[in-house]
């Protein structure tokens, strides 16, 4: 029966669809002037309740019914527009609201226009970034934004990149405080989808800030994610497929004829040094060669014959092998990702949903990303006066990262980066032939077999080791965000949210018993889980008034926070046979631990904000923590800023410049901490544990008491002036000054107490800077709209006070008056054209004498430039041409040292089994000695820090080419689609630097080595929206 | 009834401020490490409680003795001869002239063969000065803790351990930051630091004055450690005070008392057999050990793999030693003074390779005069061999050493009897120059141990000589220093210096 009536009243819906008079309207939304989509636009047909909003892409498409129909678009801060349908396709171009100039952007506690903020913040839009191929949003924020500086981190999928915004503000950690959806944020940034960010908001300036309290003196990222919107329900399909290979290649070295030539001169002039006859040494050199590397003979012909008795490569030689390392340990990554999401909303209850799988591959085998991730996130009205909401999110990952940094020869680029080319990845024999196993799978050669001992990373061979070994880290991310919002009188209201983060990890590293470090302990594994809660709950009151011109909003509240990681771990070693990785299997029992970290916060906030007839705008925000960090009685303190803004532009006297669409200054103030100092106790005195005398556990001193100890402050100043002319070009200039005090560090005690240091707030920094971001719409015809964007950086770091004269901190020297990233280094004076020695400059320290010395521990050190760019920023091109969008990003940093130890290791002196870079084929010689390389005579100090290998560190990078083609209009109603878009996009496509094989933005500090280089993903992707 | 509502909200509101703050949850303790209000608490709670906390910060002095990176230093700085009192006897091994560093590779411990690290900015002054004082600093903090005049056997023993513990870290401070203290009473010694609480620094005391105050220290100890049975030979007893009471007056020629403490210390100790010394000097069980450190595997010197003692020491395990070929060899000199029949010479590879054909770990070849006094552990190569800090040989040989200086060459020769007839059967006392005997035969006896390649030339005032015909020393390491020499001693690390305003660059050795 009930059969019968459900097909009835089908088949009635299907009738009444069939007979009413439906017409399909679609169009573009575009900003006048500009032709950039807007996205959010509501339509609405006039006289109804039928609407839709624009997608990302400025589209929208409606069914009509009834007789010539109005359709109102309507977006804030542009002029609504209302216009009669005639035909089928209805672009319009948004004229911008000339007296409510306002792109809305996130802050902390609420969001504001961007045009009335009185502080600094800039606003990356989450369709930008979703352009990037990558899992973590960090890795795509160099270059988006003015005065932030991000490192391109490690290639390795998942990873994060460094960021700094305005300079270094501490010694220690001086990452900003992230923000999820309102609240600080736990988890691992790589567990947020591109996909399901709305909007990227960068707060930096103290008034922006300060709400944060003892958190955010290193600034603030916040992070919004996606909400559905009034109108009909939308679903989006998004598909993509790319591949990866390196960005950056490898250094330039030399091949194996010109390897062995080049190491028989080191052997040669070596022993001509150690008072050989030259005669003599030609032969001894000769002879061997091939034994001091191991016994490897590339050749066809016997050991002593490879080089003749001048150098040279016998003529009749003919290679038995030659494998690269770089083709056979590099692979080419896969990236495959499909997300889908719908989102929609009545009057009263919006959402967005969204699922998300990622499969990205890294560049090196057994290096990758798996992840999965969903989202939903609900607001709704439950009475006329109560709103509440909920985002959730989970996402689980688990990603392989075999060694890929650091000096361990398990890291394949440091291998691969440094072997010489005379050493084969398989095994083979006497003859060149390769060895296999019995299922004809070739062997690795791990430097021994054949009567071998190769002379570089013996026992190991990557390729062998990756692939038995495992590093894998599981991540899984849970979020709440949640908040129910009381409209308690006239605007009054109060809301109450809590926010809480979960992130299990679980890491296993497994070292295998057949080869490299593992073997000794017949395989080794060793187990990390951490479980971290946090959660922040807060209860605001907000009140908004106005009276005349003047208008006020108010909040004040109060905010708890709390956070708990435990952690386990555990190694065991002794495995029966390979393969077998989990800690049940293994014999013995080797480490084992548990901890537990406590930290929290107690606050109270108070946030005004005041502008009289949108032409003032003042604000006041004052946060008081309390923080478990610190004794009891330095526990409480108080941080506030304000700031000041004018819209000049709107004032009478500036209203016949129209070609003047806005002009304003601002100018802001204010004082806040950074809590991250040291422990969570930062001031109790500790002792370290685990340090037993066998089964007696014992306990060890590791930290003095330090009760006065607090948090570090920043007195930060903000002056800024924006400007928009003619529709066209928008100019935005902030100045700052960074005042950092009270920083954390080590004040040196006599080693004779029994500790050699204990934390104090003594140092200062100052960092002073400038950001500038220039846009323009540089072509506006028909089919071709062209958008440039700029942003450029520049700041001064400078160190205003030390508790000692000068600290070395590694290749750098700290002291008053120089920044924390200025070289200290050995000065490099060229060759002596007689030997083909080294020299480096010294300063005599009695008297003050200065000349040149061939003595590597006779040099003195001078400052040698500094790791800090003297501009960054970047170029952002937006392009529209008939149905395709361009999207073009080129980061860049001018000036700026670094030292390229990938390239010092490479110019060695004769180091047996080491690579050379091709530089060195330019070396001093007898014949050639006006070089500026020194001689190869096995002098290890040749290649010793010094300013030779400190490079200019410009480089500008092609970051991302994105390009869409929208499928035209006819194509998408004819499959009864809301749009097709097809993209096409490449990151990190081209790198221009001082030396092929350098990444100047690797670090901070200025330093790169052999790490995982960034990978180039180009990939094809297409997005269906219903 | 809205507004019954609104007011309900303000209830809640409130009752959700209030029960989401509390400022007593501001006071978070650590889990995994211990605070030291955790610890006054704890002692504070009942007079039986300071044992409990007592205890694990004596475990954790003999912890010390094991640690690894004392220097804290980060990954990627971190040395990898900063592992333990070992790496103290290893640089004072190198400084003399008994062991034989085959290669320069991977240079740890090789500059400090080439006497070249001695300087205020080296690491090495630095290192051995922060190693010893923080010791210092853990006997300090325990013996501030307990009254001096405890009755209680528990708590004098522990008073007893953490004295000892200071005056052998004396001890050592004095042996490497000045020379010997016979014709040195005067000279500038170290700091004393005796009392807890001390950001400042002290000025450096006489020698005469640290040698007083080792012996007052040891003194009490033997004191106190009167009738303390201790668990393991992994912690001080009174046989390793009196042992430590013994070194202290060899070094202030007070032959007697050197005697008597030496003859006192191995009372119970048996001298272990030749075949035992070829064993491979690897488990605490040897009968005639005295103190050292039972190594388990959850150490982090063995966990480095390669950061310990056998690792630079032992041909037969995994190390620097085998991996790199910077062997360990003895001195020819001492090597030939061994007669055929000694079983100690089996621990060293002879000159035509009979010894180890075999090679050492791995099958690596042994040239000669490398040794194989240290051998891999019983679980493989995984370097969990426990570490020896004192044996009864040597007491033996302080005791012979000091009879025969006391013109008591009777005695002495029936000591160096009693020791050599479990090393060579054949083995005759010689009649003449027996003093130069006893301590060639300490050299043998306790090469690579505890130092006293370095500690002996000092205390006798000896130079050394590495050219000799036939010297096998490398090349660039044959060097000759007379006596006395300050290529022998080390300067104070300029932290100190800059950082004590007690001692000033006028104040450091030259």
């Amino acid at each position: 029966m009930r059969n019968i009536i459900l097909t009835f009243l089908f088949v009635a819906l299907s009738i009444s669809v069939a007979n009413a008079q439906i017409k399909r309207i679609s169009g573009s939304v575009t900003t006048s002037g500009t032709g950039v989509p807007v996205s959010g636009v509501s339509v609405v047909v006039k006289g109804t309740t039928l609407g839709t909003v624009t997608n990302q892409d400025g589209y929208y498409q409606l069914n009509l019914s009834g007789d010539s129909p109005v359709l109102v678009f309507s977006y804030i801060g542009m002029k609504t527009r209302e216009l009669p349908v005639e035909g089928s396709i209805l672009d319009v171009a948004m004229i911008p609201d000339n007296v409510d100039v306002d792109e809305v952007v996130v802050v902390a506690y609420g969001t504001t226009v961007k045009n009335q903020f009185t502080g600094s913040v800039s606003s990356i839009d989450g369709a930008r970034l979703e352009q990037f191929q990558t899992a973590n949003f960090t890795k795509a924020l160099q270059g988006l934004s003015a005065g932030v500086l991000a490192t391109s981190g490690s290639g390795q999928p998942g990873e994060d990149a460094d960021i700094r915004i305005r300079g270094f503000s501490t010694f220690g950690d001086a990452s900003p405080l992230v923000v999820l959806d309102g609240f600080p944020y736990d988890g691992s940034l790589s567990a947020l989808p591109l996909s399901e960010i709305e909007s990227v908001s960068i707060l930096k300036d103290a008034s922006a800030t300060v709400l944060y309290g003892s958190r955010a003196a290193n600034g603030v990222i916040i992070i919004t994610t996606k909400s559905g919107t009034k109108g009909p329900s939308k679903l989006d399909l998004k598909v993509s497929y790319g591949i990866s290979n390196r960005a950056i290649p490898d250094y330039d070295k030399v091949t194996v004829p010109e390897y062995y030539e080049l190491q028989w001169e080191g052997i040669r002039n070596a022993l001509v040094a150690g008072g050989t006859n030259p005669d003599d040494a030609n032969s001894m050199a000769s002879q061997q060669l091939i034994s001091v590397l191991g016994g490897y003979n590339a050749y066809n012909v016997p050991a002593g014959e490879v080089v003749d008795e001048n150098g040279a490569i016998n003529p009749d030689a003919e290679l038995l092998w030659n494998d690269s390392w770089q083709d056979q340990l590099f692979v080419t990554g896969q990236r495959k990702e499909v997300t889908i999401n719908s989102s929609g909303g009545t009057d009263k209850t919006t959402y967005f949903l969204s699922g998300g799988m990622l499969d990205e591959g890294g560049i090196i085998s057994a290096s990758n990303l798996k992840r999965f991730s969903a989202r939903a996130n609900i607001k709704t009205q439950i009475r006329s006066w109560i709103n509440a909401g909920i985002n959730l999110s989970g996402s689980l990952s688990e990603q392989n990262y075999p060694v890929s940094s650091g000096s361990s020869y398990l890291n394949s680029f440091m291998f691969s980066g440094l072997i010489a080319p005379i050493y084969p990845v398989y095994l083979y024999n006497e003859k060149g032939e390769v060895q296999t196993d019995a299922e004809g799978n070739k062997l690795f050669d791990f430097g021994t077999g054949f009567d071998r001992a190769r002379a570089f990373a013996s026992n190991l061979n990557p390729l062998g080791t990756i692939t038995h070994d495992k590093r894998e880290y599981k991540k899984d991310v849970f979020t709440l965000r949640s908040f129910i919002n009381f409209e308690l009188a006239e605007g009054l209201s109060f809301n109450a949210s809590v926010g809480a983060d979960y992130f299990a990890y679980s890491g296993l590293t497994h070292q295998n018993m057949k080869y490299g470090d593992g073997q000794n302990f017949n395989g080794r594994s060793a187990r990390q889980t951490n479980r971290m809660f946090s959660y922040t709950a807060n209860q605001l009151l907000r009140y908004v008034t106005g009276f005349g011109g003047h208008s006020v909003n108010a909040m004040a509240g109060h905010e708890s926070y709390s956070y708990k990681l435990n952690t386990l771990a555990a190694t065991r070693s002794g495995f029966p046979f390979p393969e077998l990785v989990e800690l049940d299997a293994a014999a013995i029992p080797e480490k084992s631990g548990s901890s537990e970290d406590n930290y929290r916060l107690e606050s109270y906030l108070v946030k005004v904000e005041y502008d009289y007839d949108k032409r003032f705008f003042a604000s006041f925000n004052m946060r008081a923590d309390g923080n478990s960090r610190f004794a009891e009685n330095a526990r409480w303190g108080s941080f506030w800023g304000m700031g000041l803004s004018w819209i000049i532009s709107h004032e009478e006297f500036l209203q016949d410049f129209t070609a003047l669409n806005l002009l304003r200054i601002k100018a802001s103030y204010g004082e806040q901490g950074n809590d991250k100092v040291g422990s969570y106790y930062g001031y109790q005195g500790l002792y370290k544990t685990g340090v037993n005398n066998i089964d007696f556990p014992g306990i060890l001193a590791s930290r003095l008491p330090t009760p006065v100890l607090t948090w570090e402050s920043l007195n930060s100043l903000n002056m800024g002036v924006e400007a928009e002319f003619l529709n066209r070009y928008s100019i935005n200039f902030e100045y700052y000054i960074r005042n950092n005090s009270d920083l954390l560090f080590e004040k040196p005690l006599p080693p004779s107490t029994g500790f050699t240091s204990i934390d104090a707030n003594i140092a200062e920094l100052s960092n002073v800077g400038f950001d500038l971001e220039l846009g323009g719409l540089i072509l506006n015809a028909k089919n071709v709209v062209w958008n440039l964007d700029l942003n450029l950086g520049h700041f001064k770091n400078k160190i205003k006070e030390l508790p000692q004269k000068s600290i070395i901190s590694g290749n750098k020297l700290w002291q008053e008056g120089a920044s924390i990233y200025d070289f200290w280094v050995e000065e490099f004076a060229g060759v002596d054209s007689e030997t083909g020695k080294t020299l480096w400059r010294y300063t005599d320290a009695d008297t003050g004498e200065k000349g040149v010395t061939t003595s590597y521990s006779k040099a003195t050190r001078y400052y040698a430039g500094s790791a800090i760019p003297d501009l960054f920023g970047g170029i952002n091109n937006t392009i529209k041409i008939f149905d395709f969008d361009l999207s073009v990003l080129l980061s860049f940093g001018i000036g700026g040292k670094v030292m390229d130890s990938g390239y010092q290791w490479l110019m060695h002196s004769g180091q047996y089994g080491y690579s050379f870079h091709r530089d060195i084929l330019d070396r001093w010689t007898p014949e050639n000695s006006q070089a500026i390389i020194p001689a190869i005579d096995g002098d290890s100090y040749t290649n010793r820090r010094s300013s030779r290998f400190l490079t200019d560190a410009s480089y500008f990078n092609l970051k991302n080419i994105s390009l869409g083609y929208n499928f035209p209009e006819a194509v998408i109603s004819k499959l009864n689609l809301a749009g097709i878009k097809l993209k096409f996009t490449a990151d990190n496509l081209a790198l221009a630097t001082a030396r092929k094989g350098l990444d100047p933005q690797f670090s901070l500090d200025g330093s790169y080595g052999k790490v995982y280089v960034p990978i180039r993903t180009l990939s094809v992707g297409v997005d269906v929206q219903f | 009834m809205k507004r019954i509502y609104k007011y309900l909200i303000f209830i809640v509101s409130g009752a959700l401020v209030l029960t989401t703050s509390c400022s007593d949850e501001l006071n978070t303790e650590p889990k995994g490490t211990v605070s030291q209000s955790q610890i006054t608490k704890l002692a504070e709670s009942d007079p039986a409680a300071l044992a409990l906390v007592i205890e694990p910060m004596i475990a954790g002095m003999y912890g010390h003795l094991v640690t690894f990176n004392s220097m804290g230093l980060s990954d990627a700085q971190v040395k990898h001869d900063d592992h333990g009192i070992k790496s103290i006897f290893h640089i004072a091994d190198m400084m003399g002239e008994d062991v034989v560093q085959t290669s320069s590779s991977y240079n740890w411990y090789y500059h400090d063969y080439l006497l070249e690290l001695r300087d205020k900015d080296y690491t090495h002054p630095y290192f051995v000065w922060q190693y010893l004082y923080r010791s210092i600093k853990l006997a300090n903090d325990i013996l501030a803790k307990i009254p001096e005049d405890a009755e209680d056997s528990q708590m004098k023993a522990f008073r007893g351990q953490a004295l000892a513990t200071r005056a052998y870290s004396y001890h050592y401070l004095v042996q490497f930051f000045q020379k010997t203290y016979v014709g040195h009473e005067d000279d500038p010694g170290v700091p004393i630091v005796t009392e807890v609480e001390s950001e400042e620094g002290t000025p450096r005391k006489s020698m005469r004055e640290v040698y007083t105050l080792m012996v007052k220290d040891l003194t009490d100890a033997i004191k106190l450690l009167d009738g303390y049975s201790r668990a393991t030979k992994g912690f001080i007893d009174q046989s390793v005070a009196y042992g430590f009471l013994a070194r202290v007056y060899l070094s202030m020629e007070n032959w007697e008392a050197a005697a008597d403490a030496a003859s006192k210390a191995r009372s119970g100790y048996p001298i272990m057999t030749g075949e035992q010394y070829l064993a491979g000097f690897k488990y605490i069980s040897n009968p005639e050990w005295m103190f050292g450190s039972i190594v388990t595997s959850d150490l982090d010197i063995v966990k480095t793999g390669i950061c310990n003692h056998n690792s630079f020491f032992s041909s037969f395990s995994y190390g620097y030693a085998s991996l790199t070929g910077m062997f360990k060899a003895i001195d020819r000199r001492l090597y030939d003074h061994m007669s055929d029949t000694d079983s100690r010479k089996l621990a060293y590879q002879s000159p035509d390779g009979t010894t180890f054909p075999d090679g050492g770990y791995n099958g690596v070849e042994l040239a000669a005069y490398v040794n194989g006094k240290f051998g891999a552990s019983d679980d493989g190569a995984d370097n969990t061999q426990d570490l020896v800090y004192m044996r009864a040989s040597e007491m033996l040989l302080i005791e012979a050493e000091a009879r025969a200086e006391m013109n008591q060459p009777g005695e002495a020769a029936a000591l160096l009897k009693e020791l050599m007839e479990n090393r060579d059967p054949n083995y005759t006392v010689p009649t003449s120059n027996l003093l130069e005997e006893i301590r060639q035969q300490r050299r043998i006896e306790l090469w690579g141990e505890i130092g006293i390649a370095l500690f002996d030339i000092k205390r006798l005032k000896l130079g050394i000589n590495r050219d000799y015909p036939g010297s096998n020393h490398p090349e660039d390491a044959k060097l000759v220093v007379p006596a006395e020499d300050w290529k022998f001693t080390y300067m104070l690390p300029t932290k100190e210096i800059d950082n004590n305003p007690d001692v000033g660059p006028e104040d450091n050795n030259p």
